[in-house]
């Protein structure tokens, strides 16, 4: 067989070879910065921080800053979870529903004897056995995955409600709150450590592993990655699995802030957490994007609310600032990426 | 003598970082089929589009019956009477043909509405000037490829465009439909439409054409007349050197049977395949579109789940039920189609090669990239894949490339059987000579292969022997040496003569 070194021929079929993009499928040596680079809400970010600083005395403090991590951390874990699943081309809309339940499923397990380890393995179940039913609904029907958990997410909201007769429900463990209101050396909240090395792991996962690399084919091209022996069925199986149950964990970490639950208390999360994932600069058509995005596009939002309070902009306005600023990063990624 | 009907002068077209195009001519006579020819990326699509105003040309002129035109938009392009008939067809699928073929057209009547009954009359006016019989009333969707493109013409026709391009019109049909369509193209021809005519396959090229266009790397190279050219010639035009033509293979003694099949059925697609492939072997699969063949492949490679028979390699029966059984088997599997089945367009070379095995480069579940990389850029080397590295995404390769990256992977798998489903469909000229070697120095290595292939001189000239389906079943067994088109032919046409 020849062995043959050539140049790349540069002839071209149609329009010519765009510049080449990084590879997105790992394996690479890459610079630690790079999957923050060429994103909008990098930029975006580091543009709100520079307005801030000087519109607030306020904003650039610790303090403030770590307020802001710690207001966006829940969320953050639930985006992380939804973006793992649209990498894969899914979506899932019944993470607000499983956000409520997980919670009232902890407190009801300790108002029923269970301890507080058991407890919160009952909530977490709770999000595995939504996990396990959504992706069993839409791996077998073949149903569009957005319908299907915007109906499991109005089941699980009603059983929440029954479940609680749509009252609020108190933990009866005190020492449950650490979860939620501890803080690491006095000042780092344990959702906010949880949230960013989260955030990391899943990105190595991603990056570095089977699972991860047969999320982004499920997402490129499954039929490809099915003939090639990838196990594309339970991985997409998995990342239902594991949206929801990170779903799950945010439910109970929100329940043990306010020592208290809702089944409405993850109102808006299916919505913010897409809004999040996006932003970050994860497709919504499968196979770009990552964890470590998430956080940038989590930042973005948590910055822009903290601004807008410390500002006194009343809240109706946050709401428009939110979704003007989502639009201008969906038409920039999407005119960046056709010149 | 007056200037010819379509001409192009000097036309140039350069994209950052590549001259797509530099200073080509080309002209169109009414009444002939015009040939454009040259390996993939020598240009050819950017002519068209220049001249379907999907893009402006940097520089040149476009002349139409010796008057300048701006070809600005595809709608200017219709309006001069030029019509590709695309490849890719753009054709609603759950229209009626009629409406496929007038549609934006659509006869009104007085008040204003569709007129049906009018629409369906001039639909089957121009469906019977071509000589076809396609019910007006069928649904686009449910008509076969070779149906859609007599649609996609017909839409043409009614346009009554001076010039139509076909793009391999040919492609993706059997033997039979393109009969049909070629057919079509000289009717064309004979009532003086200007054809453009571009495709790989040059049985059609003689058969059909009646001057042919070659360019090479952007640049215009000879316009000739057909007649007053051979084989070698177009192909040395066209590749800018001579390619050994496709010999046969010396015969060597059959090896040890790999492959047993016995029995294999699965209801409505295989009825008791029975066949060996042997070490060494190149088993050429032959028949026409529809006949089983990539259906067996299938059921071989644990996609389709037989309802019975037995599949043994290397005498142990296995039971696979999905790929990765099958791969675990030894076998390995370069479909039909790259693009949807073989590969990740979006990935890295390294990703799509290391695909297959990623848990034998892997420890505990994390892939260890040193080894992925290091197997990469060995396949990389031995198949001499031209790339600029093993991380350039597999979608900015060229066709015969990208072919070899697919093969690439699964030689990776150390396979015992290589099972090739139309090996160099789309893939230019000269990557398929070189592809061909390959798959003999694969085979003289000692790998079986199974060759599927509708492409009848690839059949004869590489296998070693030659199965014929019809209908789900193995009509005919031929040795390579015996076989003639007619004789395979014969079997895939369920007409037999056995013994």
């Amino acid at each position: 067989m020849k062995t043959q070194v050539s140049e790349h021929s540069g002839r071209t079929h149609g329009p010519p070879n765009p510049p080449v993009p990084p590879a997105k499928s790992g394996g690479r040596k890459r610079h630690w910065s790079e999957p923050l680079r060429n994103n909008t809400a990098v930029l975006l970010l580091i543009v709100l921080v520079i307005a801030g600083s000087f519109l607030s005395d306020v904003f650039l403090t610790p303090r403030n800053l770590l307020n802001i991590l710690w207001a966006v951390s829940l969320l953050g874990i639930v985006a992380l979870g939804q973006t793992i699943l649209l990498l894969t081309a899914r979506f899932d809309m019944s993470v607000a529903g499983v956000v409520g339940l997980a919670g009232i499923v902890t407190v009801l397990a300790q108002i029923n004897g269970f301890g507080l380890y058991s407890s919160i393995a009952f909530g977490l179940a709770s999000g595995v056995l939504v996990g396990l039913c959504n992706g069993a609904l839409v791996l077998a029907t073949g149903a569009n995955p957005f319908l299907v958990t915007l109906g499991v997410n109005l089941l699980i909201y009603s059983l929440a409600l029954s479940l609680t007769e749509s009252k609020t429900l108190t933990s009866t463990i005190p020492e449950f709150t650490v979860l939620g209101r501890g803080q690491l050396f006095g000042f780092l909240h344990y959702s906010v450590i949880l949230f960013l090395a989260l955030a990391m792991i899943l990105e190595f996962a991603l990056r570095r592993t089977i699972l991860g690399r047969t999320i982004y084919v499920a997402g490129l091209n499954e039929v490809a990655g099915g003939l090639s022996g990838l196990r594309i069925q339970l991985t997409k199986m998995s990342a239902f699995v594991l949206c929801s149950t990170l779903a799950a964990l945010t439910g109970i970490i929100m329940t043990s802030r306010t020592n208290s639950t809702v089944a409405s208390a993850g109102f808006g999360m299916e919505f913010d957490s897409i809004i999040a994932a996006v932003l970050g600069g994860t497709s919504l058509f499968g196979g770009r994007g990552g964890t470590l995005r998430t956080i940038v596009g989590v930042a973005v939002l948590g910055v822009m609310n903290n601004l807008l309070v410390l500002l006194n902009v009343p809240s109706e306005a946050q709401q428009i600032a939110k979704g003007l600023v989502f639009l201008a990063v969906v038409l920039a990624d999407s005119a960046l990426r056709r010149s | 003598m007056s200037a010819p009907p379509l001409q192009l002068n000097g036309i140039s077209k350069g994209f950052p970082g590549v001259q797509a195009l530099s200073d080509v001519q080309f002209d169109l006579r009414a009444g002939e089929v015009h040939a454009l020819m040259g390996e993939n990326g020598a240009g050819k699509s950017t002519l068209i589009k220049i001249l379907c105003g999907a893009q402006p040309p940097d520089s040149g002129q476009i002349l139409i019956d010796g008057a300048q035109v701006t070809i600005g938009n595809p709608v200017v392009a219709g309006k001069l009477g030029i019509s590709p008939v695309h490849q890719e067809l753009s054709l609603e699928p759950y229209l009626s043909v009629a409406e496929n073929i007038f549609l934006g057209r659509q006869p009104i009547n007085r008040f204003g509405l569709i007129d049906r009954r009018q629409m369906l009359a001039s639909a089957r006016k121009v469906l019977d000037e071509l000589g076809v019989e396609l019910a007006p009333e069928a649904i686009v969707g449910r008509l076969s490829i070779a149906e859609r493109q007599v649609v996609a013409i017909a839409r043409a026709v009614s346009t009554r465009a001076r010039f139509m391009i076909f793009d391999e019109p040919t492609s993706s049909l059997t033997r039979r439909e393109s009969d049909l369509l070629l057919h079509m193209i000289r009717r064309l021809r004979d009532q003086g439409v200007g054809i453009i005519y571009i495709s790989h396959r040059m049985e059609e090229i003689f058969d059909l054409c009646d001057r042919v266009t070659v360019l090479r790397d952007g640049r215009f190279v000879a316009t000739r007349q057909v007649a007053d050219i051979t084989l070698d010639d177009l192909v040395r035009m066209i590749v800018g050197r001579s390619i050994a033509a496709v010999a046969p293979r010396p015969r060597a003694e059959l090896g040890q049977v790999v492959l047993k099949v016995r029995g294999l059925s699965k209801r409505g697609l295989l009825k008791d395949i029975c066949f060996d492939l042997h070490r060494g072997e190149i088993l050429g699969l032959s028949g026409l579109v529809g006949a089983g063949r990539t259906e067996l492949a299938r059921a071989l490679f644990g996609d389709i789940i037989p309802d019975s028979g037995e599949i043994r390699v290397d005498g142990v029966p296995i039971n696979s039920r999905t790929p990765r059984q099958a791969i675990a088997a030894g076998i390995g599997l370069v479909p039909e189609d790259r693009k949807e089945q073989g590969l990740v367009l979006a990935q890295s070379v390294m990703a799509n090669i290391g695909m297959p095995q990623l848990s034998m480069l892997s420890r505990f579940g994390v892939i260890r990239a040193r080894r992925e990389r290091q197997l990469a850029q060995r396949y990389v080397q031995d198949l001499a894949i031209r790339t600029p590295g093993v991380d350039q995404n597999v979608m900015y390769l060229s066709g015969g490339n990208q072919q070899r990256v697919v093969i690439a992977k699964w030689l990776a798998t150390k396979p015992k059987i290589l099972i090739v489903d139309e090996p160099t469909r789309g893939v230019d000229i000269g990557a398929k000579a070189e592809l061909h070697a390959l798959l003999r120095d694969l085979a003289a290595g000692g790998m079986a292969i199974l060759m599927i292939s509708s492409d009848m001189p690839e059949v004869l000239a590489v296998s070693d022997r030659i199965l014929v389906m019809h209908q789900g079943r193995i009509a005919g067994e031929l040795p390579a040496g015996d076989a003639t088109q007619e004789a395979v032919m014969s079997f895939a046409m369920g007409l037999g003569k056995r013994g």
